[in-house]
């Protein structure tokens, strides 16, 4: 991933983070311990880029980001969210974002419905020191973050 | 008279804030129906009476594109506004839905006070109305 991807991934999850979860993203310092569990999200999507969206993040930033879309605490709903169906839907809106800003309004994409699993220690240190993964600090936890894409290839005439 | 709801998104979390913003609107707000694909949504449709859809594009099963198509060609379906709440950017598809009937479209992620403004546009209330 180039450095203008990675800039306009940086920019655009900041702005989906604040006006989606009302949360401020910054640089991550490695240095900084996490718990487990630590969640993986995944998207792809086609048109006139093709490609994969990725976030992985712990847990305990999916529920902080729950409790801040639905301006509640958990513990005082009776509505049924899983803190993975949130990190979904950030994948979803960033991933949506992401491509008007890489492609403008014109073109249109079909995104497919993001999943996502818990995963590993191993698998969790993997993404860490993946370079294609942006590293964010979203209210103290890490966001890692990738773009996979390829343009579409005309036919030849 | 108090209107329902119908909400079509695969995401609960995005349900439950669309229905916690209703419900805070101070619009006069009957049921709120719930769909996480456009199939489900038709099941609901064809079994109560709904005065406003508001329905994601990307889901699995049937998405929205599909579901606007099937309610296009349905005679009854076909007379309930339809309001597009989705991460879709694209100005083509949008215009596209547009002229299916889609009556209005909003962008997530969407401030509260912009959904308020829809439905209230969207349902022909004011707003002093809708704040009583």
């Amino acid at each position: 991933m180039n450095q203008t991807d990675k800039e306009l991934i940086k920019k655009v999850l900041t702005d989906v983070a604040k006006e989606f979860a009302f949360m401020f993203a910054d640089d991550w310092s490695e240095q900084q311990d996490v718990d487990p569990p630590y969640i993986r999200a995944e998207m792809s999507f086609s048109g006139p880029y093709t490609g994969k969206a990725i976030m992985a993040t712990p847990e305990d930033l999916c529920k902080e980001m729950m409790s801040n879309v639905l301006g509640i605490d958990e513990e005082e709903t009776d509505i049924e969210v899983e803190p993975k169906d949130a990190l979904c839907e950030f994948l979803n809106i960033f991933c949506g974002n992401f491509l008007t800003s890489l492609a403008g309004t014109e073109p249109v994409f079909e995104l497919q419905p993001p999943s996502a699993d818990e995963i590993n220690d191993e698998q969790w240190e993997k993404i860490k020191q993946d370079a294609n993964f942006v590293k964010l600090n979203l209210d103290d936890y890490p966001v890692y973050i990738s773009v996979e894409y390829e343009k579409e290839q005309k036919d030849a005439v | 008279m108090s209107i329902n709801i119908l909400i079509v998104d695969d995401s609960t979390t995005v349900r439950a804030v669309i229905e916690k913003t209703l419900r805070l609107s101070g619009v006069e707000i009957g049921n709120i129906l719930h769909a996480s694909n456009g199939k489900e949504a038709l099941e609901t449709l064809r079994n109560n009476w709904v005065d406003l859809v508001l329905t994601d594009i990307n889901m699995p099963i049937m998405n929205g594109v599909e579901l606007i198509n099937e309610m296009s060609q349905d005679e009854i379906l076909k007379t309930i506004p339809i309001a597009i709440v989705s991460t879709e950017g694209s100005q083509t598809r949008v215009e596209e839905l547009k002229s299916k009937g889609v009556k209005a479209y909003l962008r997530k992620p969407f401030t509260p006070e912009s959904l308020k403004k829809l439905v209230i546009d969207l349902l022909g209330v004011s707003e002093d109305e809708s704040n009583r």
